[in-house]
Protein backbone atom coordinates (compact mmCIF):
# COMPACT_ATOMS: atom_id res chain seq x y z
CA UNK A 1 0.00 0.00 0.00
CA UNK A 2 1.57 3.29 -1.20
CA UNK A 3 1.92 5.76 1.73
CA UNK A 4 -1.16 7.81 1.32
CA UNK A 5 -2.25 11.63 1.92
CA UNK A 6 -3.88 12.45 5.35
CA UNK A 7 -7.53 13.49 2.55
CA UNK A 8 -8.23 9.79 2.24
CA UNK A 9 -9.39 9.93 5.90
CA UNK A 10 -10.61 13.43 6.14
CA UNK A 11 -12.66 14.15 3.14
CA UNK A 12 -16.35 13.55 2.43
CA UNK A 13 -15.74 14.20 -1.26
CA UNK A 14 -13.23 11.77 -1.88
CA UNK A 15 -16.07 9.18 -0.47
CA UNK A 16 -17.81 9.38 -3.55
CA UNK A 17 -15.13 7.34 -5.25
CA UNK A 18 -14.29 3.66 -4.32
CA UNK A 19 -10.73 3.64 -2.66
CA UNK A 20 -9.36 1.33 -4.80
CA UNK A 21 -9.99 3.52 -7.45
CA UNK A 22 -8.21 6.41 -5.94
CA UNK A 23 -5.27 4.11 -4.93
CA UNK A 24 -4.77 2.94 -8.53
CA UNK A 25 -4.94 6.55 -9.91
CA UNK A 26 -2.36 7.62 -7.51
CA UNK A 27 -0.15 5.25 -8.84
CA UNK A 28 -0.68 6.09 -12.04
CA UNK A 29 -0.05 9.71 -10.93
CA UNK A 30 3.53 8.72 -9.26
CA UNK A 31 4.22 6.91 -12.46
CA UNK A 32 2.95 9.74 -14.56
CA UNK A 33 5.34 12.37 -12.86
CA UNK A 34 8.19 9.95 -12.51
CA UNK A 35 7.60 9.61 -16.95
CA UNK A 36 7.58 12.87 -17.27
CA UNK A 37 10.55 13.87 -15.41
CA UNK A 38 12.62 11.13 -16.65
CA UNK A 39 11.63 11.77 -20.45
CA UNK A 40 12.99 15.49 -19.93
CA UNK A 41 15.93 14.21 -18.08
CA UNK A 42 16.56 11.99 -21.17
CA UNK A 43 16.26 14.70 -23.41
CA UNK A 44 18.38 17.30 -21.29
CA UNK A 45 20.79 14.97 -21.26
CA UNK A 46 20.43 14.17 -25.15
CA UNK A 47 21.15 17.47 -26.16
CA UNK A 48 25.18 18.01 -25.41
CA UNK A 49 25.55 14.63 -26.93
CA UNK A 50 24.59 15.91 -30.30
CA UNK A 51 25.31 19.69 -30.05
CA UNK A 52 29.12 19.44 -29.16
CA UNK A 53 30.17 16.97 -31.85
CA UNK A 54 28.12 18.93 -34.39
CA UNK A 55 30.16 22.10 -32.76
CA UNK A 56 33.17 20.08 -33.33
CA UNK A 57 32.61 19.58 -36.68
CA UNK A 58 31.24 22.90 -37.88
CA UNK A 59 34.56 24.33 -36.02
CA UNK A 60 37.38 22.17 -37.68
CA UNK A 61 40.55 23.26 -38.90
CA UNK A 62 41.56 24.14 -41.36
CA UNK A 63 37.79 23.82 -42.47
CA UNK A 64 34.56 21.96 -41.62
CA UNK A 65 34.87 18.49 -42.08
CA UNK A 66 32.67 15.24 -41.26
CA UNK A 67 34.54 12.61 -39.02
CA UNK A 68 37.13 10.85 -40.92
CA UNK A 69 36.01 7.37 -39.15
CA UNK A 70 33.21 8.03 -41.55
CA UNK A 71 32.35 5.80 -44.33
CA UNK A 72 32.24 8.24 -46.72
CA UNK A 73 34.03 9.42 -49.45
CA UNK A 74 36.76 12.13 -48.75
CA UNK A 75 34.53 14.80 -51.40
CA UNK A 76 31.91 14.47 -49.32
CA UNK A 77 33.43 14.71 -46.05
CA UNK A 78 35.39 17.67 -46.62
CA UNK A 79 32.33 19.64 -49.34
CA UNK A 80 31.46 22.51 -47.12
CA UNK A 81 27.43 21.91 -48.07
CA UNK A 82 27.40 18.42 -47.38
CA UNK A 83 29.02 19.06 -44.16
CA UNK A 84 26.74 21.67 -43.05
CA UNK A 85 23.39 20.13 -44.51
CA UNK A 86 24.54 16.96 -42.87
CA UNK A 87 25.05 18.35 -39.04
CA UNK A 88 21.89 20.42 -39.49
CA UNK A 89 19.66 17.67 -40.69
CA UNK A 90 21.30 15.04 -38.22
CA UNK A 91 20.28 17.91 -35.17
CA UNK A 92 16.93 18.36 -36.50
CA UNK A 93 16.54 14.91 -37.04
CA UNK A 94 17.64 14.24 -33.19
CA UNK A 95 15.26 17.05 -32.00
CA UNK A 96 12.44 15.65 -33.82
CA UNK A 97 12.92 12.06 -32.17
CA UNK A 98 13.43 13.92 -28.91
CA UNK A 99 9.98 16.09 -29.24
CA UNK A 100 7.95 12.40 -30.32
CA UNK A 101 10.02 11.22 -27.26
CA UNK A 102 8.94 13.53 -24.84
CA UNK A 103 5.32 13.18 -25.73
CA UNK A 104 5.29 9.62 -26.09
CA UNK A 105 6.92 8.71 -22.97
CA UNK A 106 6.61 11.72 -21.03
CA UNK A 107 3.14 13.64 -21.82
CA UNK A 108 1.31 10.10 -22.91
CA UNK A 109 1.00 9.06 -19.12
CA UNK A 110 0.37 12.34 -18.10
CA UNK A 111 -2.19 12.77 -20.24
CA UNK A 112 -4.32 9.67 -19.37
CA UNK A 113 -3.71 9.85 -15.90
CA UNK A 114 -5.35 13.40 -16.59
CA UNK A 115 -8.27 11.84 -18.32
CA UNK A 116 -9.17 8.88 -16.34
CA UNK A 117 -9.11 11.23 -12.92
CA UNK A 118 -11.89 13.04 -14.99
CA UNK A 119 -13.39 9.92 -16.24
CA UNK A 120 -13.40 7.83 -13.01
CA UNK A 121 -13.42 10.47 -10.03
CA UNK A 122 -14.97 13.56 -11.72
CA UNK A 123 -17.87 11.52 -12.60
CA UNK A 124 -18.50 10.11 -9.34
CA UNK A 125 -18.19 12.85 -7.98
CA UNK A 126 -20.62 15.07 -9.69
CA UNK A 127 -23.27 11.76 -9.44
CA UNK A 128 -22.97 11.88 -5.77
CA UNK A 129 -23.34 15.63 -5.50
CA UNK A 130 -25.58 16.45 -8.55
CA UNK A 131 -27.76 13.56 -8.57
CA UNK A 132 -29.95 15.13 -11.74
CA UNK A 133 -26.60 15.69 -13.83
CA UNK A 134 -24.63 13.82 -16.45
CA UNK A 135 -20.97 14.59 -16.51
CA UNK A 136 -19.56 13.40 -19.86
CA UNK A 137 -15.93 14.98 -20.39
CA UNK A 138 -15.11 13.63 -23.56
CA UNK A 139 -18.70 15.05 -25.11
CA UNK A 140 -19.10 18.91 -25.80
CA UNK A 141 -21.13 21.73 -27.47
CA UNK A 142 -21.58 20.73 -30.70
CA UNK A 143 -19.82 23.36 -33.79
CA UNK A 144 -23.13 23.29 -36.03
CA UNK A 145 -25.08 24.62 -32.73
CA UNK A 146 -22.20 26.76 -32.11
CA UNK A 147 -22.44 28.39 -35.58
CA UNK A 148 -26.20 28.50 -35.84
CA UNK A 149 -26.35 30.93 -33.10
CA UNK A 150 -24.56 33.82 -35.09
CA UNK A 151 -23.23 35.67 -32.18
CA UNK A 152 -20.19 36.64 -33.65
CA UNK A 153 -19.98 37.78 -37.70
CA UNK A 154 -17.80 35.44 -38.95
CA UNK A 155 -17.76 31.24 -38.90
CA UNK A 156 -15.78 28.95 -36.87
CA UNK A 157 -12.93 27.13 -38.73
CA UNK A 158 -11.77 25.39 -36.06
CA UNK A 159 -13.61 24.19 -33.00
CA UNK A 160 -13.27 22.18 -29.73
CA UNK A 161 -15.25 21.13 -26.84
CA UNK A 162 -15.40 18.90 -23.73
CA UNK A 163 -16.72 18.51 -20.39
CA UNK A 164 -20.57 18.77 -20.85
CA UNK A 165 -22.75 18.59 -18.33
CA UNK A 166 -26.13 18.24 -18.77
CA UNK A 167 -29.28 17.23 -16.50
CA UNK A 168 -32.25 19.30 -14.47
CA UNK A 169 -31.77 21.96 -12.00
CA UNK A 170 -35.16 22.52 -10.50
CA UNK A 171 -37.60 22.94 -13.16
CA UNK A 172 -34.88 23.79 -15.93
CA UNK A 173 -33.41 21.63 -18.55
CA UNK A 174 -29.39 22.59 -18.41
CA UNK A 175 -26.53 21.75 -20.47
CA UNK A 176 -23.28 23.39 -20.56
CA UNK A 177 -19.44 22.29 -21.82
CA UNK A 178 -16.35 24.46 -22.14
CA UNK A 179 -15.55 25.45 -25.89
CA UNK A 180 -12.78 26.94 -27.63
CA UNK A 181 -14.01 28.74 -31.42
CA UNK A 182 -10.97 30.31 -33.54
CA UNK A 183 -10.94 31.44 -37.14
CA UNK A 184 -8.51 31.60 -39.96
CA UNK A 185 -6.57 35.07 -40.43
CA UNK A 186 -4.94 35.88 -43.12
CA UNK A 187 -1.85 38.47 -43.45
CA UNK A 188 -2.62 41.50 -45.33
CA UNK A 189 0.88 41.72 -46.51
CA UNK A 190 1.05 38.11 -47.63
CA UNK A 191 -2.03 36.10 -48.42
CA UNK A 192 -0.56 33.06 -48.30
CA UNK A 193 0.09 33.34 -44.28
CA UNK A 194 -2.54 31.90 -42.11
CA UNK A 195 -3.01 32.04 -38.47
CA UNK A 196 -5.40 30.60 -35.98
CA UNK A 197 -7.31 32.94 -33.94
CA UNK A 198 -9.10 31.89 -30.73
CA UNK A 199 -12.28 34.34 -30.34
CA UNK A 200 -14.02 32.38 -28.04
CA UNK A 201 -12.56 30.53 -25.11
CA UNK A 202 -15.34 29.79 -22.34
CA UNK A 203 -18.42 28.22 -21.32
CA UNK A 204 -21.25 27.45 -23.35
CA UNK A 205 -24.57 27.02 -21.24
CA UNK A 206 -28.11 26.49 -22.66
CA UNK A 207 -30.72 26.33 -20.51
CA UNK A 208 -34.45 25.62 -21.16
CA UNK A 209 -36.29 29.27 -20.46
CA UNK A 210 -38.85 29.69 -18.75
CA UNK A 211 -41.65 31.08 -20.57
CA UNK A 212 -43.03 30.34 -24.25
CA UNK A 213 -41.83 32.02 -27.18
CA UNK A 214 -41.21 31.82 -31.18
CA UNK A 215 -38.34 34.65 -32.24
CA UNK A 216 -34.95 34.31 -32.23
CA UNK A 217 -32.88 36.66 -30.28
CA UNK A 218 -29.16 38.10 -30.01
CA UNK A 219 -27.42 39.80 -27.50
CA UNK A 220 -24.08 41.15 -28.01
CA UNK A 221 -22.11 43.34 -26.68
CA UNK A 222 -22.01 46.97 -27.83
CA UNK A 223 -20.49 47.61 -30.77
CA UNK A 224 -19.36 44.38 -31.38
CA UNK A 225 -20.21 43.30 -34.97
CA UNK A 226 -22.91 40.20 -36.07
CA UNK A 227 -24.62 39.70 -39.16
CA UNK A 228 -28.24 40.58 -39.46
CA UNK A 229 -29.61 37.46 -40.02
CA UNK A 230 -32.78 38.63 -41.22
CA UNK A 231 -33.17 40.35 -37.81
CA UNK A 232 -33.69 44.02 -36.86
CA UNK A 233 -32.37 46.01 -34.03
CA UNK A 234 -34.20 46.73 -30.74
CA UNK A 235 -34.12 49.93 -28.92
CA UNK A 236 -35.01 48.97 -25.62
CA UNK A 237 -36.19 51.03 -22.80
CA UNK A 238 -33.59 50.42 -20.35
CA UNK A 239 -31.03 53.06 -20.99
CA UNK A 240 -28.06 51.00 -18.81
CA UNK A 241 -28.86 47.27 -20.68
CA UNK A 242 -28.87 49.56 -23.88
CA UNK A 243 -25.51 50.75 -23.16
CA UNK A 244 -23.86 47.74 -22.48
CA UNK A 245 -25.50 45.77 -25.43
CA UNK A 246 -26.65 45.53 -28.98
CA UNK A 247 -30.07 43.56 -29.27
CA UNK A 248 -31.43 42.21 -32.48
CA UNK A 249 -34.78 39.95 -32.93
CA UNK A 250 -36.92 38.76 -35.21
CA UNK A 251 -39.75 40.04 -33.26
CA UNK A 252 -40.02 42.70 -31.64
CA UNK A 253 -42.94 42.18 -29.78
CA UNK A 254 -42.07 38.38 -28.33
CA UNK A 255 -38.14 40.06 -27.75
CA UNK A 256 -39.49 42.17 -25.02
CA UNK A 257 -41.58 39.39 -23.59
CA UNK A 258 -39.01 37.56 -23.16
CA UNK A 259 -36.58 40.52 -22.12
CA UNK A 260 -38.97 41.87 -19.39
CA UNK A 261 -37.23 44.54 -17.16
CA UNK A 262 -35.74 42.01 -14.53
CA UNK A 263 -34.34 39.94 -17.28
CA UNK A 264 -32.82 42.92 -18.43
CA UNK A 265 -31.31 43.64 -15.16
CA UNK A 266 -30.80 39.86 -13.89
CA UNK A 267 -28.64 39.43 -17.92
CA UNK A 268 -27.16 43.15 -16.50
CA UNK A 269 -25.54 41.40 -12.84
CA UNK A 270 -24.73 38.50 -14.90
CA UNK A 271 -22.39 40.48 -17.75
CA UNK A 272 -20.90 42.23 -14.59
CA UNK A 273 -19.02 38.71 -13.26
CA UNK A 274 -18.72 37.75 -16.80
CA UNK A 275 -17.65 41.04 -19.07
CA UNK A 276 -18.37 40.42 -23.03
CA UNK A 277 -21.24 37.13 -22.82
CA UNK A 278 -23.22 37.20 -25.28
CA UNK A 279 -26.61 35.40 -25.43
CA UNK A 280 -29.09 33.87 -27.79
CA UNK A 281 -32.85 33.02 -27.58
CA UNK A 282 -34.07 30.46 -29.81
CA UNK A 283 -36.57 27.35 -29.76
CA UNK A 284 -37.37 28.20 -26.20
CA UNK A 285 -33.90 28.19 -24.92
CA UNK A 286 -31.47 30.90 -23.27
CA UNK A 287 -28.59 30.03 -24.95
CA UNK A 288 -25.18 32.06 -23.08
CA UNK A 289 -21.83 32.40 -24.14
CA UNK A 290 -19.46 33.24 -21.48
CA UNK A 291 -16.11 33.82 -22.02
CA UNK A 292 -13.31 32.70 -19.22
CA UNK A 293 -9.59 31.80 -19.89
CA UNK A 294 -9.97 29.34 -17.10
CA UNK A 295 -9.65 25.98 -18.14
CA UNK A 296 -12.31 24.29 -15.89
CA UNK A 297 -12.79 20.95 -14.57
CA UNK A 298 -9.10 19.59 -15.16
CA UNK A 299 -7.49 17.42 -12.46
CA UNK A 300 -3.82 18.63 -11.61
CA UNK A 301 -0.69 16.30 -11.68
CA UNK A 302 0.82 17.70 -9.04
CA UNK A 303 -2.30 17.14 -6.58
CA UNK A 304 -2.82 14.12 -4.63
CA UNK A 305 -5.30 12.18 -6.44
CA UNK A 306 -7.15 11.62 -3.12
CA UNK A 307 -6.77 16.06 -2.88
CA UNK A 308 -10.28 16.76 -1.45
CA UNK A 309 -8.98 20.43 -2.86
CA UNK A 310 -9.05 19.62 -6.22
CA UNK A 311 -12.35 17.47 -5.67
CA UNK A 312 -14.13 20.33 -4.35
CA UNK A 313 -12.62 22.98 -6.97
CA UNK A 314 -14.86 20.63 -8.89
CA UNK A 315 -18.12 20.74 -7.16
CA UNK A 316 -17.62 24.63 -7.07
CA UNK A 317 -16.80 25.14 -10.16
CA UNK A 318 -20.21 22.90 -11.14
CA UNK A 319 -22.08 24.77 -8.77
CA UNK A 320 -20.95 28.33 -9.59
CA UNK A 321 -22.38 27.64 -13.40
CA UNK A 322 -26.09 26.16 -11.82
CA UNK A 323 -26.13 29.49 -10.45
CA UNK A 324 -26.91 31.49 -13.20
CA UNK A 325 -29.76 29.11 -13.42
CA UNK A 326 -30.88 30.74 -9.94
CA UNK A 327 -29.57 34.61 -11.02
CA UNK A 328 -31.61 34.85 -13.85
CA UNK A 329 -35.06 33.22 -11.88
CA UNK A 330 -35.04 30.27 -14.15
CA UNK A 331 -37.03 28.22 -12.00
CA UNK A 332 -39.76 30.86 -11.43
CA UNK A 333 -42.96 28.71 -13.44
CA UNK A 334 -45.28 31.11 -13.29
CA UNK A 335 -45.88 31.05 -16.83
CA UNK A 336 -48.07 28.40 -18.39
CA UNK A 337 -44.44 26.84 -19.71
CA UNK A 338 -43.96 24.10 -16.94
CA UNK B 1 -15.01 76.54 -67.77
CA UNK B 2 -14.43 73.12 -65.95
CA UNK B 3 -15.71 74.16 -62.87
CA UNK B 4 -18.79 75.38 -64.97
CA UNK B 5 -19.51 71.88 -66.99
CA UNK B 6 -19.03 70.40 -63.27
CA UNK B 7 -21.87 72.24 -62.14
CA UNK B 8 -25.02 70.16 -63.55
CA UNK B 9 -23.01 67.42 -62.64
CA UNK B 10 -22.73 67.87 -58.95
CA UNK B 11 -26.16 69.81 -58.96
CA UNK B 12 -27.85 66.26 -60.06
CA UNK B 13 -25.82 64.21 -57.62
CA UNK B 14 -27.02 66.45 -55.07
CA UNK B 15 -30.47 65.97 -55.56
CA UNK B 16 -30.28 62.07 -56.16
CA UNK B 17 -28.91 62.42 -52.39
CA UNK B 18 -31.53 64.10 -51.46
CA UNK B 19 -34.79 62.21 -52.83
CA UNK B 20 -32.78 58.79 -51.79
CA UNK B 21 -32.59 60.50 -48.24
CA UNK B 22 -35.85 61.71 -48.29
CA UNK B 23 -37.15 57.69 -49.16
CA UNK B 24 -35.01 56.35 -46.56
CA UNK B 25 -36.83 58.63 -43.93
CA UNK B 26 -40.33 58.13 -45.38
CA UNK B 27 -39.58 54.51 -45.45
CA UNK B 28 -38.55 54.64 -41.46
CA UNK B 29 -41.76 56.51 -40.66
CA UNK B 30 -44.22 54.27 -42.40
CA UNK B 31 -42.51 51.19 -41.00
CA UNK B 32 -42.53 52.46 -37.47
CA UNK B 33 -46.24 53.83 -37.80
CA UNK B 34 -46.90 50.10 -39.63
CA UNK B 35 -44.93 48.42 -36.46
CA UNK B 36 -47.17 50.59 -34.04
CA UNK B 37 -50.02 49.42 -35.60
CA UNK B 38 -49.11 45.91 -35.25
CA UNK B 39 -48.00 45.96 -31.74
CA UNK B 40 -51.49 48.14 -31.23
CA UNK B 41 -53.52 45.32 -32.40
CA UNK B 42 -51.13 42.40 -30.54
CA UNK B 43 -52.22 44.21 -27.54
CA UNK B 44 -55.96 43.95 -28.35
CA UNK B 45 -55.41 40.12 -29.18
CA UNK B 46 -54.31 39.80 -25.94
CA UNK B 47 -56.73 41.79 -24.15
CA UNK B 48 -59.52 39.47 -25.93
CA UNK B 49 -57.26 36.38 -24.43
CA UNK B 50 -57.29 37.92 -20.95
CA UNK B 51 -61.45 38.70 -21.51
CA UNK B 52 -61.78 35.05 -22.61
CA UNK B 53 -59.70 33.99 -19.19
CA UNK B 54 -61.64 35.57 -16.74
CA UNK B 55 -64.79 33.65 -16.95
CA UNK B 56 -62.93 30.44 -16.16
CA UNK B 57 -61.38 32.18 -13.70
CA UNK B 58 -64.56 32.92 -12.26
CA UNK B 59 -66.44 30.08 -12.66
CA UNK B 60 -62.70 27.94 -11.27
CA UNK B 61 -63.04 30.55 -7.91
CA UNK B 62 -66.81 30.23 -7.51
CA UNK B 63 -66.90 26.96 -5.63
CA UNK B 64 -64.40 28.12 -3.52
CA UNK B 65 -66.03 31.51 -2.39
CA UNK B 66 -69.20 31.36 -1.58
CA UNK B 67 -69.33 34.47 -0.07
CA UNK B 68 -67.42 37.01 -2.30
CA UNK B 69 -70.28 36.67 -4.77
CA UNK B 70 -70.16 40.91 -4.93
CA UNK B 71 -66.43 40.60 -5.93
CA UNK B 72 -66.79 37.83 -8.50
CA UNK B 73 -70.15 40.04 -9.93
CA UNK B 74 -67.44 43.14 -10.32
CA UNK B 75 -65.44 40.91 -12.29
CA UNK B 76 -67.53 39.96 -14.69
CA UNK B 77 -68.85 43.27 -15.24
CA UNK B 78 -66.17 45.14 -15.61
CA UNK B 79 -64.75 42.63 -17.74
CA UNK B 80 -67.95 43.02 -20.15
CA UNK B 81 -67.53 47.16 -19.61
CA UNK B 82 -63.95 46.12 -21.24
CA UNK B 83 -64.83 44.09 -23.93
CA UNK B 84 -67.06 46.62 -25.22
CA UNK B 85 -64.74 48.82 -25.38
CA UNK B 86 -62.16 47.20 -26.77
CA UNK B 87 -60.85 49.40 -29.71
CA UNK B 88 -62.06 52.34 -28.81
CA UNK B 89 -60.68 55.56 -26.71
CA UNK B 90 -62.27 54.01 -23.43
CA UNK B 91 -60.23 50.81 -23.15
CA UNK B 92 -57.15 51.64 -21.11
CA UNK B 93 -60.25 53.00 -18.38
CA UNK B 94 -62.38 50.03 -18.65
CA UNK B 95 -59.18 47.97 -18.45
CA UNK B 96 -57.92 49.94 -15.46
CA UNK B 97 -61.28 49.35 -13.66
CA UNK B 98 -60.99 45.08 -14.69
CA UNK B 99 -57.58 45.43 -13.21
CA UNK B 100 -59.08 46.69 -9.87
CA UNK B 101 -61.46 44.27 -9.81
CA UNK B 102 -58.99 41.22 -10.52
CA UNK B 103 -56.62 42.83 -7.96
CA UNK B 104 -59.77 42.89 -5.40
CA UNK B 105 -60.25 39.09 -6.04
CA UNK B 106 -56.33 38.19 -5.51
CA UNK B 107 -56.62 40.27 -1.92
CA UNK B 108 -59.20 38.48 -0.95
CA UNK B 109 -57.98 34.45 -2.34
CA UNK B 110 -55.19 35.25 0.60
CA UNK B 111 -58.35 34.00 2.64
CA UNK B 112 -58.86 30.66 0.51
CA UNK B 113 -56.13 28.51 0.62
CA UNK B 114 -57.46 25.38 -1.03
CA UNK B 115 -58.10 27.62 -3.68
CA UNK B 116 -54.54 28.84 -4.28
CA UNK B 117 -53.66 24.60 -4.24
CA UNK B 118 -56.15 24.00 -6.79
CA UNK B 119 -54.82 22.60 -9.89
CA UNK B 120 -57.15 24.35 -12.40
CA UNK B 121 -56.66 27.86 -10.74
CA UNK B 122 -53.40 27.67 -10.71
CA UNK B 123 -53.13 26.74 -14.36
CA UNK B 124 -55.36 29.85 -15.48
CA UNK B 125 -53.74 32.08 -13.13
CA UNK B 126 -50.33 31.22 -15.00
CA UNK B 127 -52.52 32.09 -18.17
CA UNK B 128 -53.49 35.16 -17.02
CA UNK B 129 -49.85 36.29 -16.05
CA UNK B 130 -48.73 35.45 -19.21
CA UNK B 131 -51.38 37.02 -21.30
CA UNK B 132 -50.41 40.61 -19.32
CA UNK B 133 -46.87 40.01 -19.70
CA UNK B 134 -47.56 39.81 -23.44
CA UNK B 135 -49.94 42.78 -23.19
CA UNK B 136 -47.00 44.76 -21.41
CA UNK B 137 -44.54 43.74 -24.33
CA UNK B 138 -46.73 44.78 -26.83
CA UNK B 139 -47.44 48.27 -25.14
CA UNK B 140 -43.78 48.77 -24.91
CA UNK B 141 -43.08 47.52 -28.39
CA UNK B 142 -45.99 50.20 -29.25
CA UNK B 143 -44.30 52.85 -27.05
CA UNK B 144 -40.78 52.03 -28.51
CA UNK B 145 -41.55 52.58 -31.78
CA UNK B 146 -43.68 55.94 -30.68
CA UNK B 147 -40.68 57.36 -29.67
CA UNK B 148 -38.98 56.28 -33.33
CA UNK B 149 -41.48 58.25 -34.65
CA UNK B 150 -41.73 61.34 -32.34
CA UNK B 151 -37.82 61.55 -32.96
CA UNK B 152 -38.07 61.80 -36.48
CA UNK B 153 -41.14 63.91 -36.63
CA UNK B 154 -39.32 66.34 -34.02
CA UNK B 155 -35.75 66.15 -35.18
CA UNK B 156 -34.27 68.30 -37.98
CA UNK B 157 -33.90 67.59 -40.48
CA UNK B 158 -36.09 64.67 -40.95
CA UNK B 159 -39.02 66.65 -39.42
CA UNK B 160 -39.19 68.38 -42.99
CA UNK B 161 -39.85 64.77 -44.58
CA UNK B 162 -42.18 63.84 -41.43
CA UNK B 163 -44.05 67.52 -42.26
CA UNK B 164 -44.27 66.72 -45.86
CA UNK B 165 -46.02 63.80 -45.43
CA UNK B 166 -48.40 64.77 -43.28
CA UNK B 167 -46.77 62.32 -40.17
CA UNK B 168 -47.53 63.91 -36.58
CA UNK B 169 -46.43 63.14 -33.58
CA UNK B 170 -48.07 59.54 -31.92
CA UNK B 171 -49.40 59.47 -28.44
CA UNK B 172 -47.48 56.92 -25.68
CA UNK B 173 -49.44 54.04 -24.53
CA UNK B 174 -50.05 54.72 -21.19
CA UNK B 175 -52.02 52.60 -18.86
CA UNK B 176 -55.06 54.99 -17.08
CA UNK B 177 -53.53 53.39 -13.79
CA UNK B 178 -50.42 52.36 -12.34
CA UNK B 179 -50.21 48.99 -13.23
CA UNK B 180 -47.54 48.52 -10.55
CA UNK B 181 -49.92 49.96 -8.56
CA UNK B 182 -52.86 47.73 -9.28
CA UNK B 183 -52.07 44.32 -7.20
CA UNK B 184 -51.65 41.28 -9.47
CA UNK B 185 -52.38 37.65 -8.36
CA UNK B 186 -49.76 36.36 -6.71
CA UNK B 187 -49.69 32.54 -6.36
CA UNK B 188 -46.03 31.97 -6.30
CA UNK B 189 -45.13 34.49 -4.42
CA UNK B 190 -42.40 36.23 -6.92
CA UNK B 191 -42.54 38.37 -9.99
CA UNK B 192 -40.48 37.80 -12.89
Amino acid sequence: MPNLHPAWQTSSNVADTPRETLEMLEDQRRRAILALWRTIFVCIACLPVVIIPALVVLNAQPSPALPSWLPISESFRTDQNMVVTTVFGTVFAVFVALIWYLKRFGLAPKNKYLWDYKRLVFTAVCEAHFPKFKYLPQNGFSWREFDAMHLFPFDCDEFSSEDRFEGQHGATDVQFAEARAARITRNLRNKFERSFETYFKGIVFVADFHKHFHSKSRIVPRGEKVRKMGQSIAELESLEFSNAFSVWTTDQIDLRYILSTSMMERLLELSERHPLMRASFSDEKLLLLLPSKHDYFEARLYSHAASSRQIQTFINDVQSWLEIVDDLNLNTRIWSKH
Amino acid sequence: MASFLLFPFVFVGLLIYLVVWFIRVYNRLVAARNACANARSSVDVNLTKRHELIPNLVRATKGYMEHEKETLAQITTARTNAMAALGSDDSPASEAKLDVAIGQLNMRIEAYPELKADGLFRELVKNLTEVEEQISASRRTYNAYTLQINNIVQQFPTSIVAAGTGFRQAAFFEAATDSRATPKIDLFGTHA
